[in-house]
């Protein structure tokens, strides 16, 4: 059962940037990729030296990954409130991993 | 990997930087007046770089833990109380975090010169900005945020004949642009990385000094004169407390031993030929803008771009997870900068060459970014 073991900043000079790094217990398969992008638009590369996806869900995030890495990562819109990462986390299959800042 | 990112450290590191590092971890220490004998790593350190930057004498290098250190060290002692302080929108935060430390405590009065479209700053608004209370002129040599070279000559002059000292960063262009102290009007500092363009190991900065007359900012142990109460005065001493970084230093003096070799003209020109036909392929990729947006031609191995759609930062990391090529995305520690050309909030991708890189890294980088610029839009 996948689940969330980790959200992260990322590390870099933005602190204010709305993005995370999800680790997930297992990697991002081909079902999962299609699942989040339910109601926005995939885009995926699976030529590209190393299966590359980038989902757009408008209003509420960018999501972008390699198919096979358990490691997502996520620009939220800035209109997007919690509401938003609660879904994605479900989505994610869930888990109780606190987020926690990088040093930047 | 393809390492793309050496603005912010050089990689991978020369052999012979690495062996110098080894040996000196290795092989009995000789710390100048701390025991051991051998030859005086320090010393050779200090010629090599006099030499580099074309310094009167060895004993005007303060070897200093970074760059950083040496930019606060010269800050500090430069302007003091009701001083005011002429700086440019190019500069790193090493610069603009000391000035403006020194702006809040109402100690220092500070004017940044903006930047023109192509990212220089002209020396005549830099002589617009001083004033009689003007003690210091800081200056980057190449921005590390566009790899755009300033005119240090002209500053220098302007500096010298309004009588204030001038501070030159020269983090992104030891070894890469030529640089002659001696030449220099007036009262000139300049401060230098060891770990970026000099090719050694993090840990070891240094700056070049104009005179004595720089007060002291960290004193302590030196391994010699021990009797003495107060810490020696004399040059290059007087700015060096405390056990020195030998392995770093003897790894930096073989990055300048390199540098040397391989010449400073050259290497310039070299890098200059990637930097050009990187641009000329971003060029012909839709939706890529580079940043500043006209020239090219003396961005010391630097180019910074974004990508219609994307965030420089998710750019970055679509470029390392699935083409493993590592550029830096962001601000880049220099945030006045993008404001200045447009970049603001979220900066831009900056691409930055090597000693290692060769034209099929760049193309690499210009074939993944045509291929991600087809899923961006």
């Amino acid at each position: 059962m996948r689940r969330v073991v980790d959200i992260r900043v990322p590390p870099g000079c933005l602190k204010s940037a709305p993005v995370r790094e999800y680790d997930l217990s297992e990697p991002v398969d081909e079902r999962l990729m299609r699942s989040l992008a339910e109601g926005g638009r995939l885009q995926y590369f699976p030529s590209f030296p190393r299966p590359f996806f980038r989902i757009e869900r408008p209003l509420a995030f960018t999501a972008q990954g390699i198919v096979g890495s358990p490691t997502l990562r996520v620009t939220f819109s800035p209109s997007a409130g919690p509401d938003i990462r609660e879904t994605l986390l479900c989505s994610l299959g869930g888990g109780e991993a606190i987020e926690r800042n990088e040093r930047s | 990997m393809i390492y793309l990112n050496n603005a912010a450290t050089a990689f991978p590191k020369p052999p012979a930087v690495v062996e110098a590092v080894r040996a000196a971890l290795s092989e009995a220490p000789a710390h100048p007046g701390r025991g051991g004998g051998g030859e005086d790593g320090l010393l050779a350190c200090r010629r090599l770089v006099a030499e580099l930057f074309d310094v009167g004498g060895p004993e005007r290098v303060a070897l200093l833990p970074s760059a950083t250190h040496a930019l606060n060290l010269a800050i500090s002692g430069l302007a003091g109380a009701g001083d005011h302080v002429v700086t440019t929108c190019l500069e790193h935060n090493s610069v603009l975090r000391p000035l403006a430390h020194g702006a809040a405590e109402g100690r220092l009065e500070v004017t940044h010169v903006p930047a023109d479209a192509e990212g220089h700053v002209r020396p005549r608004d830099v002589e617009r900005a001083m004033c009689p209370r003007t003690r210091l002129v800081v200056v980057t040599h190449a921005c590390n945020a566009t790899g755009t070279v300033q005119e240090v000559e002209e500053i220098a002059g302007v500096a010298a004949g309004r009588g204030a000292a001038l501070l030159i960063d020269a983090s992104q262009s030891a070894g890469v642009v030529p640089l002659s102290h001696r030449s220099l009007p007036g009262r000139v500092f300049v401060a230098f990385a060891g770990h970026k363009t000099l090719l050694g190991p993090p840990g070891v900065g240094g700056l070049v000094l104009a005179d004595d007359g720089l007060p002291q900012m960290i004193v302590g142990g030196t391994g010699v004169r021990s009797e003495e109460v107060l810490h020696p005065a004399d040059l290059p001493l007087r700015h060096e407390a405390g056990t020195p970084d030998t392995p770093a230093i003897a790894g930096l003096a073989a990055g300048v031993r390199l540098v040397l070799e391989r010449g400073v003209e050259a290497e310039g020109a070299r890098r200059g030929r990637l930097v050009r036909r990187l641009v000329e392929r971003l060029a012909s990729i839709p939706g890529v803008s580079l940043s500043p947006v006209a020239g090219g031609d003396d961005r010391v191995g630097i180019v910074a771009f974004t990508l219609v759609g994307w965030t420089p930062g998710d750019l970055g990391d679509a470029l390392l997870r699935s083409f493993d090529i590592e550029v830096r995305t962001g601000l880049h520690c220099a945030p006045l900068v993008h404001g200045a050309l447009g970049t603001a909030p979220l900066g831009t991708v900056r691409a930055s060459v090597g000693w290692a890189n060769t034209a099929s890294d760049v193309d690499a980088l210009a074939q993944a970014l045509s291929a991600l610029a087809g899923t961006g839009a």
